[in-house]
């Protein structure tokens, strides 16, 4: 299990931009569109059990992990911060707490 | 242990889990069934919520990349949920802080009742942490790239402004307003004033600045609130505010109840989901009509 596929990445506006790790066109393309499909089924989730405003979600899956969350407060220059992994599956707590 | 005898010990296990870790509760599918649901969620919430973990489930099973575990962290609650074919868990609990107690005492469960259950667990049940410390750290990139965003606001969309603004100045003009009955007038008016003066003659319509501004002040509270319920309420913030600049009003500027119903409008198209989208106009439209009867 290697950290090389790591990236560390934030949703300002309608970009998405790479901070920490690989951050090719690719990589922050294919985190869009993961993060996007994980984050219409969360609010399906949780609007099913009456909580409608999603904070953060992460996943593990078989292709790698992926960990977003929204800002918590304007003073956050992002709108949302995430974190992408190829290849590797790690505990959500954990990819959840390397978004803080 | 057959199998009835199995998911019976299992869900009395559940049970004693949720108790010794303070969950909020808990539900059990097999193959996508429910089998069991210890939570304070009524009938047709919990119903909704085993079609909808199903639904994520497919998605990533679709994209032949099968979902071991997620969290979901919502403002009220959060929701870990273990998928281990056959079963899927799924465990509430409040505070997102407990998330690592909360994943541990799931793995140790899961990995306690894998025989008795034949769970598939594969590279196994307990996952390594993320170091971030430890990672590769490359050159700080800033290059940009369009894509879909991974938020149901579509902001790359360029909206024109929903009417024109007056722009708030400090400074006062001197308007004349002649009244009939009398000699020639002078009035002081701000240029914050929304005011109109009809023929010239003796009507003199004019609004009460702090009055449009408590009204803006409101609208902007509820408008937030409608927008919280699709979004985080930082980004719901942030969205008014992208708005208001857009429009070329700082922080600290106003609309007028002219205004309120265009920039309701605007607002809301930025739901990126129609269904939604159209449940909020709705919902504004009714805002919008609150405020204008109240000012």
């Amino acid at each position: 299990m290697t950290s090389s596929s790591l990236s560390l990445l934030e949703l300002r506006g309608d970009k998405v931009l790479g901070i920490e790790g690989d951050s090719s066109e690719e990589l922050r393309s294919e985190f869009a569109r993961e993060a996007e499909g994980l984050q219409a089924r969360a609010y399906q989730i949780g609007l099913a059990i009456g909580m409608s405003a999603l904070s953060c979600s992460a996943a593990t899956h078989a292709g790698g992990s992926i960990a977003f969350r929204f800002s918590k407060s304007s003073s956050e220059k992002f709108d949302a911060r995430g974190v992408f992994v190829r290849g590797a599956g790690y505990a959500v707590h954990s990819l959840q707490e390397a978004t803080n | 242990m057959n199998d009835t005898t199995s998911y019976d010990a299992v869900i009395k296990a559940l049970r004693m889990l949720k108790r010794v870790r303070r969950l909020d509760g808990s539900v059990l599918l097999h193959e996508g069934i429910l089998l069991n649901a210890d939570t304070l969620l009524t009938d047709r919430q919990c119903s909704d919520f085993v079609r909808e973990v199903n639904a994520l489930l497919s998605q990533y099973k679709n994209g032949s990349r099968p979902l071991s575990r997620a969290l979901l962290g919502f403002d009220g609650g959060n929701v870990m949920i273990f998928n281990v074919l056959p079963f899927t868990l799924c465990l509430f609990f409040g505070k997102l802080e407990d998330s690592p107690v909360v994943e541990r005492a799931g793995e140790e469960f899961l990995s306690q009742w894998s025989d008795s259950l034949r769970l598939e667990v594969g590279e196994g049940i307990e996952l390594p942490s993320l170091d971030r410390t430890t990672r590769e750290v490359a050159d700080v990139v800033y290059e940009a790239v369009a894509v879909d965003l991974t938020e149901p606001v579509t902001v790359s969309e360029v909206v024109p402004a929903p009417a024109p603004v007056e722009v708030v100045r400090e400074t006062i003009e001197v308007v004349a307003v002649s009244v009939p009955e009398s000699a020639p007038v002078t009035v002081a008016v701000s240029s914050e004033t929304v005011g109109t003066v009809i023929g010239g003659a003796s009507t003199v319509s004019v609004n009460d600045p702090a009055a449009d501004r408590l009204v803006w002040i409101s609208f902007r509270q509820k408008t937030e609130n409608l927008l919280s319920k699709v979004l985080g309420r930082a980004q719901a913030t942030r969205l008014i505010e992208r708005e208001l600049a857009a429009i070329g009003l700082g922080p600290d500027g106003h609309l007028t109840a002219s205004q309120l119903r265009p920039f309701g409008h605007v607002v809301v198209q930025k739901i990126k989901d129609k269904a939604l989208r159209k449940q909020l106009e709705s919902e504004m439209l009714a805002h919008v009509d609150d405020h204008l009867s109240g000012s």
